[in-house]
């Protein structure tokens, strides 16, 4: 295997890890609660991002030269979100429309709301027009999230 | 159904804002503290609003429970360091695709496991349409970035 097919099927693993993690999360909040279940998983998660980190910055050269800065208060609040994230995931992927349609609803919203920012330059980005490309990108993954949750259920 | 595909839709939105966030701390402090800090700010947070809800009742159903539901906060950490190391390398518009590719895969194939997928045939279709979209945006990036070099 190359060096570059190894980045590749990196790259599908992760997001593999990532629906199994949603899948995960929602089993517990199906036992007990979606609170619940985000209070762990954080818990647990601080703790394994604490080891990853640490263990990355001992063994790891690009890890150990990376400069660090203050960053502003504002973005640690991204915790905040987070812990939204993992509750509202842990109630739809036990909902009809499940862990395939949870996952596509989810890029949907991310990329229409992407568009907005970028079209009306939110958050400091620089404002840009929208093409064929945007409008194409939201009218295929719109039909494959409706062909997902309303002709597989 | 209409209610958890408006949760589901909202969520996106709050994971695109989480994005920005989370980005800015990880351009500061580096993508695998910015987890570490994510994931104890979040944990800070669901404290108060479970005491509240009396989940910590929960407590109790811990031995219980198959081992495997406590992996999801190993899962997100495991994520966090693979993507970070992977997408530095594939370059951010290929590897987004590639993890997007992942989780649709992955996704349909637990939701087919469990039995609530009628047609694995009509499922990847859904599938291959949500990631002709996702590859139609790449190149319009690639275009405006050309344009943009030309200039």
């Amino acid at each position: 295997m190359t060096k570059h097919s190894l980045y590749l099927v990196g790259a599908l693993v992760a997001g593999g890890i990532l629906a199994l993690m949603i899948f995960v999360n929602g089993e517990l909040a199906r036992h007990t609660s979606a609170e619940w279940s985000s209070l762990v998983a954080h818990g647990i998660g601080a703790g394994c991002a604490f080891v990853i980190w640490q263990g990355m910055l001992r063994l790891s050269s690009s890890t150990k030269r990376q400069a660090t800065s203050r960053a502003p208060w504002w973005s640690y609040v991204a915790g905040i979100f987070g812990a939204i994230i993992v509750i509202l995931a842990s109630i739809t992927v036990n909902s009809p429309i499940g862990l395939s349609g949870s996952i596509s609803l989810m890029l949907l919203g991310q990329v229409l709301f992407g568009l907005l920012v970028d079209y009306f330059g939110w958050f400091g980005m620089p404002a840009r027009d929208l093409t064929l490309y945007d409008f194409g990108q939201v009218f295929f993954i719109m039909s494959g999230t409706a062909v997902l949750i309303f002709l597989m259920r | 159904m209409w209610i958890p595909i408006g949760l589901a839709f909202i969520n996106g939105i709050i994971i695109a804002v989480n994005r920005v966030f989370n980005g800015r701390l990880a351009k500061s402090k580096g993508a695998l503290q910015a987890s570490f800090w994510n994931h104890l700010v979040g944990f800070a947070f669901l404290i108060p609003i479970c005491l509240l809800l009396g989940s910590f009742a929960f407590i109790t159903s811990a031995g219980t429970l198959p081992p495997f539901v406590y992996a999801g906060g190993a899962l997100g950490a495991l994520f966090v360091a693979l993507s970070s190391w992977v997408i530095v390398r594939t370059g951010a518009i290929n590897g987004i695709i590639l993890v997007i590719a992942g989780q649709m895969i992955m996704g349909t194939f637990i939701d087919s496991i469990l039995g609530r997928i009628h047609s694995i045939t009509v499922a990847l279709i859904g599938v291959a349409l949500i990631l002709i979209g996702v590859k139609l945006s790449q190149l319009g990036l690639r275009r405006s970035n050309a344009d943009a070099n030309s200039k």
